[in-house]
């Protein structure tokens, strides 16, 4: 097991999250659905219920039936199980932050959108990628065990399912190491000031066009 | 381990779950390189384990908010590194309505006061930032490779995500880093991709363009196809394409799921690069290109995934669903989820009851409401040259409101001098500013709730183009001639008289 970094930083932090997990067994759910913007808040839409506002209201603020943190069991949920390309699409950070303010801190899906996942590991929600399998036993096991919880614990690499399984995952060595110790970006990089320092003067004289122009 | 050897050896988790078959690396290391990972090892200043690297910044792009950005930074004592390679333009937040010189509170935030106020002191420092009263002016995947301020080798970042499309002039870009970082550190943290190439062979039909290609892959490949890969787009096709046509395809490698795309330098790049503004000049130039010549992927290299596709006999394309991947020829019939992939069918139900579309209808023969042409997808002057062939002695159908943004200033005066504004202004078409527009929004200009929208950008996705929004993602030429039968139409029946 990892021991506790010894210093830790100014950023978000997650070490384990044991919470309710929500079958969202869609592909390609993109960063449109998660948060709009550019449009005005759904009538129905709180701070904590804005993430995925058009599978979570009907525009009149009524909330959709079939949605599944709109069920029983599962409103209080913070992990989100995915298919394949979560979080397809854009830049935005809100597609991290609106979940991250209604409780969602972990998400486990077969594969992520690119730019969804650099936004995860900066603002500290966990990206989980696991095999389809995999994820649909716990969603199977979700349904039938609703209002139970999961643990997901970043230390060890594990997802833990009572009476289920025990599921080995693996993030990068960066990210594990950011999201233990709580690193923003930019203390990471501080870290390598000198060496970033040396690079851009060795660059600098090397490529002198992409400087003059 | 040196660093080097470490990369070749380790194989990583990341995005995805798959993992780097060894023998590829220890091929890729053998027998070649690609242009992906040249690019990036030139970069690389720091290594981190896995597949993480700190990597040197060539270019920041920063949008509307980049001057607040850096004037925050500034006003809290920081210091910018390399600010000579930070450039800004706006584009997400700008009107598009000609009225937004005069009035400039129709331009959201502080976008239009920001650009002019900070011009002098952003300059002394080195750093270019386009307003809406430059001549520059424009969408920042346009105005990036127009002003030559993307180059060829770059690595070139912003906070966009269709930033990728820069990669059409043989630079690795990307989109979804924060100014904030970049601004202070001059590098970003990144995880490397897997190398996936796209050959495109056989031929294309006429009316068939770069965006017909690009979705056809989508639909061929998935919209998760490009998970955790850089994505090579090679092959006769590729090559026979302008630049312009090129930027269309890389524009929508975000769609296919990748960290980004690109085209390898070839003449016509270098033709294309070397009458732009901040383009090198005299030895540099020489250097440069010298350079450049060394890019293109070697022939030996091993790639992670490569596919080809075949274009011969592809119709123009149009999507029918809530995701690039739905689409199909414009002849074809609306599919059925039953006749999906088990996987897909509750994805495709879903589609069709948010599209309202019938399965076993033609997609043809759609009644629409809107039509926008504009976007970072294509909005360039080939692009525009393209609509107006077909739009040239025609008028837009009654109760279809049609736009046409030119993509930058750049390309608006040069539609005008082609007397392009007057065939589109004539037939009924609003010409707007350049911006980002109704592509999703950000700054106002919207679809009207529930309507359906032929659009030529790169998202279809649920409620993007406006709340209950319906978006059918097509090529600009058909995107025009939508516009002009009031419903979904191919553009080759259009020319041909077929439709009136």
């Amino acid at each position: 097991m990892a021991e506790e970094p010894a210093v830790l930083g100014n950023g978000p932090r997650f070490i384990r999250q044991e919470g309710i997990a929500a079958p969202l067994m869609m592909d390609n759910v993109d960063t449109d659905i998660i948060s709009p913007i550019g449009k005005p808040p759904n009538p129905g839409a709180t701070p904590e219920t804005r993430a995925f506002e058009p599978i979570r209201f009907f525009a009149d603020g009524r909330e959709k039936p079939d949605f599944i943190l709109n069920q029983e069991g599962f409103r209080r949920s913070s992990i989100i199980l995915a298919g394949k390309n979560f979080g397809t699409g854009s830049s935005r950070s809100v597609a991290v932050s609106r979940p991250l303010t209604g409780g969602i801190n972990v998400v486990i899906a077969e594969s992520f959108g690119p730019l969804f996942y650099d936004n995860s590991v900066r603002q500290g929600l966990l990206a989980v990628p696991l095999e389809g399998d995999k994820i649909e036993r716990i969603a199977e096991w979700a349904f039938a065990n609703r209002g139970q919880t999961i643990l997901v614990d970043l230390q060890r690499q594990v997802i833990e399912v009572p009476g289920l399984d025990t599921f080995e995952f693996r993030v990068e060595p960066r990210v594990r190491e950011k999201l233990l110790g709580g690193f923003t970006v930019r203390e990471e990089l501080s870290r390598l000031d000198e060496e970033i320092h040396v690079f851009a003067q060795s660059y600098r004289q090397s490529w002198p066009w992409i400087y003059q122009r | 381990m040196k660093r080097r050897d470490f990369i070749k050896t380790t194989v990583g988790a990341g995005v995805g779950c798959g993992f780097v078959p060894m023998r590829s690396l220890f091929a890729r290391q053998a027998a070649g390189m690609t242009m992906y990972d040249k690019i990036w090892d030139a970069h690389e200043i720091s290594y981190l384990g896995g597949i993480t690297s700190v990597l040197h910044v060539d270019r920041m792009m920063l949008p509307d908010s980049g001057p607040a950005a850096i004037k925050r930074l500034l006003d809290a004592g920081e210091t910018i590194r390399n600010p000579e390679l930070v450039w800004a333009v706006a584009d997400h937040q700008v009107s598009t309505s000609p009225e937004r010189y005069t009035d400039r509170s129709l331009n959201l935030g502080s976008v239009a006061d920001d650009f002019p106020e900070m011009k002098e002191q952003l300059a002394a420092m080195g750093i270019q930032a386009f307003g809406i009263d430059d001549p520059e002016q424009g969408i920042q995947h346009v105005v990036g490779p127009e002003t030559g301020l993307t180059l060829p080798g770059m690595l070139m970042v912003a906070g966009d995500s269709h930033t990728c499309t820069h990669g059409a002039v043989g630079c690795v870009s990307w989109g979804g880093e924060t100014a904030q970082n970049v601004l202070l550190t001059g590098t970003v943290i990144r995880e490397r991709a897997r190398n996936l190439r796209v050959n495109y062979t056989g031929t294309l039909g006429p009316w068939v363009r770069g965006k017909d290609m690009i979705l056809h892959t989508i639909g061929a490949l998935g919209a998760d196809a490009g998970n955790r890969c850089a994505v090579e787009y090679a092959g006769p096709l590729v090559r026979s394409l302008s630049v312009e046509g090129r930027m269309t395809i890389c524009n929508l490698s975000i769609e296919m799921g990748a960290a980004t795309g690109m085209v390898a330098p070839d003449d016509t790049t270098y033709e294309y690069v070397a009458s732009r503004e901040f383009a090198p000049r005299g030895e540099l130039w020489d250097q440069a290109l010298a350079y450049w010549r060394s890019l293109p992927t070697d022939d030996a290299a091993a790639f992670y995934r490569d596919e080809t596709i075949d274009m011969t006999g592809v119709e123009p394309q149009v999507t029918w669903g809530i995701s690039p991947e739905h689409v199909i020829g414009i002849s074809e019939r609306i599919p059925a989820p039953d006749d999906a992939p088990f996987e897909k069918r509750d994805a495709w139900r879903r589609a069709l009851e948010y599209t309202r579309l019938t399965p076993g209808d033609t997609i043809a023969d759609t009644p629409i409401d809107e039509v926008f042409i504009g976007s970072c997808a294509e909005s360039r002057i080939s692009d525009l040259r393209a609509a107006a062939e077909v739009v040239r002695g025609r008028r837009v159908a009654p109760n279809v409101l049609a736009w046409v943004i030119a993509g930058s200033q750049p390309v608006k005066r040069q539609a005008e001098a082609e007397g392009l504004d007057r065939i589109f202004r004539d037939a009924g078409f609003d010409w707007r500013e350049p911006g980002c527009s109704k592509c999703y929004g950000s700054n106002g200009d919207l679809v009207a709730q529930g309507k359906r929208c032929v659009s030529n950008s790169n998202r279809n996705y649920v409620g993007r183009q406006g709340i209950d929004a319906i978006t059918h993602l097509v090529s600009t030429p058909m995107a025009a001639a939508a516009a002009i039968a009031g419903r979904i139409v191919d553009v080759r029946r259009l020319m041909a008289g077929e439709i009136v």
